[in-house]
């Protein structure tokens, strides 16, 4: 009986978030589903899967997605690399810890708009990474080919994201118990089996919710690729939010809408085998 | 049989020529235009408005209703004005302005803040669709095909207006806007460089970019101060030729030919005013002074085509220094024209169509000119699309004794047949423009621009 008022009082506390996400997530999603399957704005006739049908079969669709995917598959096992090497290095630190993850966490305070100003004097083609080049004697046919726009995209990702993910890392490091290590040495562990066996392991959970943090901010990078490439990139880094946001900008809400749940069900697929995969490595290790 | 009708032809030029010898200088030059045989003039029937004046002046009308036009980009005084007219006719129905856009708000931003309107479907029953990329907008369905309301409408009479503007504005036989007023480009040339270069004056209906930049070729050599014209950079061949390589309508696009990488080559090799130089001219720049103003080293003037202005018909005319204007055409052969300035569509949200029709055919019937105010004239920037208007403004503007010049214009106006509509383009347009700036710094060759913008605009249509 009080078990039960003590879950009523939690669906209690939990009631506005849960009611601000249902209004302006949820049920707009849910609606724009009608939208995925009428021809347009105007007529609004039903046509079924068609448009589903006509994104999958349509080139550009499924370059953006293979570039997005591209650039989820590099940049989120990189950043999440990154951030865990920095989060194990701060752990150990014994002086200057502070100031170490004062300058970590920078990204996170400044507004991502403001900088991107600031990637622009940097890696735009008047830039000045390609001033030096030319001063150090490259030339612009060199430039224009080995501009690896990709990377740079990366980059930002990591600029942006790597300190939330050490935030994030950090924490699961602490909750690991120190005996677990103490236990390992005791067996005649090195460090290498201290990381693979005890930290990457009690680190699972964190793990796999930094790479869902990971996956879902990647889709956030889109706000600074567009302030450095416009609408319409070249096509190596055009990607699933180029696609849509254009697709809005035409208001062509029906192939929004089928883009967004095709996006939807591939991402929530991979989400749902990660977090399978987890478990069952959490399990394999209880 | 060919042959026979040149000879002829020249007879009658010649005959013409002497006979005109004691008229001015102008009048000289007109009549050997006008009498060319490559300027046949149409059968104009230029009785059109004597025809109209028979039909029944319409009494007040007491339809009751509310209209909402919505003006995403630019704020306009005009609104007031013309609610205010279209009020005296149509005393119960209650307009509202809604939607404009700060002053000094960037165009992407005024851009993204009408989808967000017309996404939900409030944004009201007219839409202004000036800047706006509606062809899209038609393509998905939210503007209605006006059509049929104009096949409908007893009191609209098509025959009154250029249909061909109409025609040329058509996406899928769909017609999603209509313009109060339509332009294009004319080029008039330095006469004394063309003279000292012994270079014949251009003649025809109509001369395309190509065919300009021709003549510069010829010239430039022997003059290292020659400028096409002192009020354009090469963003020029942007807005005049761009329609050659793209025509969204049918999904045709060509940057990667041989002639556009020509194109860029040869604007990239000639003389244009410096950045300094353009801010001075833009800075006490006029419309007018485009028109008039052609600098010793221009060698031709490209202005808007505005005859029914009297500034403007000046300018028609053979000047000392300047011939007569031709209308330019793209280069693939398309006389196209541009719609800037109110441009109305119908939601197809919208509850009130009927009455949203009533207000669109309000302003551009003939009628509205009984009280177009000189000042509100010049909103309808361009030749008015009602073609009684536009003939009678021009009439007006040149004069009693003037009707061949007005007969001439309206030819050109009759015969302009597609939309061109690179400045729908948007945020594309800005795009393949900093593509161009790159190349014309230098940092990119012309066949790489080429391809960039190619592959930026497949991007476009594929979308």
């Amino acid at each position: 009986m009080r078990y039960k008022r003590y879950t009523y009082l939690l669906w209690l506390f939990l009631l506005p978030s849960l009611a601000g996400v249902m209004l302006f997530y949820c049920i707009p999603f849910l609606y724009s589903f009608y939208y995925a399957l009428i021809d347009n704005l105007g007529s609004r006739n039903f046509v079924g899967l068609r448009n589903f049908k006509a994104a999958l079969t349509n080139d550009l669709f499924l370059q953006a997605a293979g570039n997005t995917l591209m650039f989820i598959s590099i940049a989120v096992p990189l950043g999440m690399v990154i951030a865990l090497l920095v989060s194990i290095c701060l752990q150990k630190m014994e002086r200057g810890r502070v100031a170490a993850t004062i300058i970590i966490l920078f990204p996170l305070i400044i507004p991502s708009g403001t900088i991107v100003y600031f990637w622009k004097v940097l890696f735009d083609n008047n830039g000045l990474i390609n001033e030096i080049l030319l001063k150090a004697g490259v030339t612009y046919e060199w430039i224009a080919d080995h501009e690896w726009k990709m990377g740079i995209l990366v980059l930002i990702f990591l600029w942006k994201n790597v300190s939330y993910n050490v935030v994030l890392f950090w924490s699961g490091l602490n909750w690991i118990p120190k005996n677990y290590y103490e236990l390992m040495e005791m067996e005649g562990g090195g460090a290498f089996a201290k990381f693979f066996r005890v930290t990457l392991v009690y680190l699972s959970p964190t793990t796999f919710v930094v790479l869902l943090m990971s996956i879902v901010n990647s889709f956030r990078v889109f706000k600074e690729v567009y302030m450095l490439y416009g609408s319409y990139p070249s096509t190596d880094i055009y990607m699933l939010q180029h696609y849509m946001n254009n697709q809005f900008l035409s208001l062509s809400m029906q192939k929004l809408a089928s883009a967004a749940y095709i996006m939807f069900l591939a991402i929530g697929l991979v989400l749902l085998v990660l977090y399978r995969a987890q478990k069952k490595l959490t399990d394999s290790y209880q | 049989m060919k042959i026979k009708f040149k000879i002829c032809s020249m007879i009658f030029c010649m005959i013409l020529i002497l006979l005109s010898g004691c008229k001015n200088q102008n009048e000289n030059i007109y009549q050997l235009y006008t009498s060319d045989p490559d300027n046949m003039l149409p059968n104009v029937v230029l009785s059109l408005a004597t025809e109209s004046e028979t039909r029944e002046k319409e009494a007040i009308d007491e339809t009751q209703g509310e209209l909402t036009i919505y003006s995403p980009l630019y704020p306009s005084f005009f609104y007031d004005w013309l609610i205010k007219e279209f009020n005296k006719r149509y005393p119960n129905i209650k307009i509202t302005v809604r939607g404009q856009q700060e002053v000094g708000m960037d165009y992407s931003v005024g851009a993204e803040k009408a989808a967000v309107e017309l996404m939900s479907q409030t944004a009201g029953d007219i839409i202004d669709l000036n800047w706006m990329p509606y062809l899209q907008y038609g393509k998905n369905g939210l503007l209605e095909d006006l059509n049929p309301y104009m096949d409908n409408d007893p009191g609209f009479y098509r025959e009154d207006y250029y249909t061909n503007v109409f025609k040329g504005m058509e996406y899928n036989d769909k017609l999603y806007g209509i313009p109060l007023s339509f332009f294009y480009y004319s080029v008039r040339f330095n006469k004394s460089i063309l003279a000292e270069n012994k270079i014949e004056v251009p003649k025809g209906n109509t001369i395309n970019f190509k065919e300009i930049l021709a003549i510069y070729d010829r010239i430039a050599p022997g003059n290292d101060k020659l400028m096409l014209s002192h009020y354009w950079d090469t963003s020029i061949f942007e807005s005049l030729d761009s329609d050659s390589y793209l025509d969204i309508r049918s999904d045709r696009v060509n940057f990667i030919s041989e002639e556009y990488i020509d194109t860029l080559i040869k604007l990239k090799k000639m003389r244009w005013p410096t950045q300094e130089e353009m801010l001075i001219v833009w800075q006490t720049f006029s419309l007018r002074d485009m028109d008039v103003n052609i600098d010793e080293n221009d060698l031709c003037s490209i202005a808007y085509s505005s005859y029914p202005d009297k500034g403007n018909a000046a300018v028609f005319y053979d000047k000392p220094n300047s011939t007569m204007p031709i209308p330019l055409s793209a280069t693939n052969g398309d006389k196209s024209f541009l719609v800037n300035g109110k441009f109305f569509g119908i939601l197809s949200s919208s509850k009130n169509k009927d009455l949203a029709w009533k207000f669109i055919r309000f302003c551009i019937e003939e009628k509205t000119l009984e009280f177009l105010e000189e000042e509100q004239r010049n909103t309808y920037f361009g030749n008015l699309v009602n073609r009684n208007n536009a003939l009678k403004l021009m009439r007006a503007a040149f004069g009693k004794d003037k009707e061949d010049a007005v007969m001439l214009i309206d030819h050109w106006n009759s015969e302009r047949d597609s939309e061109s509509d690179y400045w729908t383009w948007g945020a594309l347009g800005q795009t393949t423009s900093t593509i161009r700036s790159e190349f014309y710094a230098g940092r990119i060759t012309a066949g790489d621009c080429a391809k960039q913008v190619q592959e930026r605009v497949e991007i476009f249509l594929k979308e």
